[in-house]
């Protein structure tokens, strides 16, 4: 969408405007829904999230100031919310979810590898970790974006993303090396 | 932050593959109902041919066109809407099994319950805890601090409410703090970092246990004024949570996994299985004469389930979706459900009846204050 429109879009829906904000949430919803799918791991809670956050950003939008900032202001309401569903449990991600066992016909055995590598590195990941890891390398926001985004200091997204990344890599590494041991450790 | 590339690419790669395409529109139409109601407005019927113009190129510029034209409309033809930023009107909830009862906005809807909750609701973006009446009558904050209050528990002689509270984004960084009802004193009894959350007082009212983590991770114990805290039973995975009810002066319920539901003694540290591998379970409570637990269950669709304390019985009383804690009302007869809606419903037991109760997300019925 173009910029401008999206400008006038959310000026309306700041006014109280239902079929503005409809527009607002309805081309939002997939790419807020898949943020926090990735981050929460678990669809029921990613649905919820994505609606406590477009219910927050209707309620909170006649305070936002800079209308050009929807965008990184409507993902920070969504983080926010992903934070509030892990309230909901006493951890994310804890549910045990099936990685696939029967590779579609453009996997190879290389990349399938990479899925269980990556799946089981990214769930051993704290929340704050996982959050940057999906803002960084799905949305590709860069670090002070992501900064901004959380609210928190370059250095604090730049060393998360580091330490993550570099769990993600000894996941990959240990996969090259033979596999995982059963309990999911590096052999 | 690029030093491999490889790696890098691999895990964009991976975050691409993994990410579900669309949001259910039954998300979206449920977001538009809670946002400002179905009856204000014609119902949202379905995005596809919005979302067409991102996924179509061709189709982009039609798009913007309709959407400049749509925007002038409402600029020149504004409409009397609701008042933006103030609560929800009420509207049906996106449950098809729970009725819309009368009521409006965060005010409880008359319920012949009796009595005083502790609520933590969500106003103007802040978590806090509300003390309120049944009926309506009352209604005082009683948290005013910006993180976010919640999972109250109370006293057993009702004089003190205990709750977690989460002082950043990050869950995993929470204490445990109580208030004095009479002078709203708070007391902080935890510290030192990591996730303090969940407390829940002995029924002798002299000891609280509450969880713990990533630091000597498990179920602590401390006297309730925060002294004496030791670690009452390890915990090696993040599977464990503290369910909220006794089954005994030491014995305290706990579920680990989704089928496991056992008594933990906080003196010896022993585990008693109470009901292993039947329905999957979510939160578990158990009904005020100690005879019958209410619990979540993802089972089929989803909903909310009885059984008898050894594990038989299995009754269904709700099958919707119920995301948040279960209580009790105190007269054994209703449960008091959080809904998606973030709304509170009172349920009977048998589910024929239903009161979208007032906005909540956790709940804890006030006992009779005494002594």
């Amino acid at each position: 969408m173009e910029q401008p429109v999206q400008r006038e879009v959310v000026e309306a829906a700041r006014r109280g405007d239902h079929e503005a904000f409809e527009v607002l949430a309805t081309t939002a919803g997939d790419r807020l829904y898949a943020i926090a799918y990735l981050i929460l791991r678990d669809r029921q809670r990613a649905e919820d999230a994505v609606q406590e956050a477009l219910v927050h950003a209707w309620r909170d939008l006649p305070g936002l100031r800079d209308i050009d900032r929807f965008d990184a202001w409507l993902r920070r309401l969504l983080i926010n919310a992903c934070a509030d569903e892990g309230r909901q449990r006493r951890r994310w991600s804890t549910e045990v979810r099936m990685i696939r066992s029967e590779p579609s016909i453009d996997d190879d055995a290389g990349s399938l590898a990479d899925r269980d590598q990556l799946e089981r590195g990214f769930r051993r990941l704290k929340p704050e970790q996982r959050t940057v890891v999906v803002l960084h390398f799905y949305v590709g926001l860069p670090v002070p974006e992501i900064a901004e985004t959380l609210g928190i200091p370059s250095g604090t997204v730049k060393s998360r993303l580091h330490y993550a990344t570099e769990l993600l890599r000894a996941a990959l590494e240990a996969d090259a090396r033979g596999g995982v041991a059963a309990n999911g450790q590096p052999a | 932050m690029t030093q491999d590339r490889s790696v890098d690419e691999r895990i964009s790669a991976w975050l691409l593959d993994e990410a579900p395409e669309q949001l259910p529109d039954r998300v979206l139409r449920a977001t538009f109902e809670r946002t400002y109601g179905s009856r204000q407005r014609r119902r949202f019927l379905g995005r596809r041919k919005i979302g067409m113009l991102r996924i179509t190129p061709a189709l982009v510029a039609v798009g913007a066109a309709a959407i400049v034209i749509a925007v002038v409309g409402v600029m020149l033809f504004p409409r009397s809407g609701p008042t933006v930023g103030g609560n929800p009107s009420p509207s049906p909830s996106a449950s098809p099994t729970i009725s819309t009862p009368p009521g409006s906005g965060a005010s409880p809807a008359p319920i012949a319950l009796g009595g005083e909750v502790a609520i933590s609701r969500i106003v103007d973006g802040n978590t806090d805890i509300y003390l309120i009446s049944a009926d309506g009558s009352h209604a005082e904050r009683l948290t005013t601090d910006p993180a976010v209050d919640g999972m109250p528990t109370w006293s057993p002689n009702g004089k003190t409410l205990l709750f977690t509270r989460t002082t950043s984004m990050d869950p995993e960084l929470s204490d445990v703090y109580s208030i004095d009802i009479a002078t709203h004193k708070e007391l902080r009894l935890t510290s030192g970092g990591g996730r303090h959350a969940g407390p829940l007082m002995t029924p002798d009212g002299k000891r609280i246990v509450y969880d713990r983590s990533p630091s000597a991770p498990g179920f602590h114990v401390m006297n309730s004024d925060g002294s004496n805290d030791r670690l009452a039973y390890a915990i090696h995975d993040d599977q464990w949570t503290l369910q909220g009810s006794w089954a005994s002066s030491t014995g305290v319920y706990a579920k680990h996994g989704d089928f496991d539901l056992l008594v933990v003694d906080i003196d010896t540290g022993s585990v008693t299985t109470v009901v292993s591998g039947g329905a999957p379970l979510g939160d578990v409570a158990l009904s005020p004469d100690g005879t019958t637990f209410a619990f979540r269950s993802r089972r089929g669709q989803g909903g909310v389930f009885l059984m008898d304390t050894d594990g038989t019985a299995y009754q269904p009383v709700l099958t919707t979706y119920v995301k948040g804690p279960i209580g009790w009302a105190p007269d054994g007869k209703d449960l008091i459900l959080a809904q998606p809606d973030g709304w509170l419903w009172v349920v009977s037991l048998d589910g024929t009846t239903s009161v979208r109760w007032t906005e909540g997300i956790s709940s804890a019925w006030r006992p009779s204050p005494s002594g």
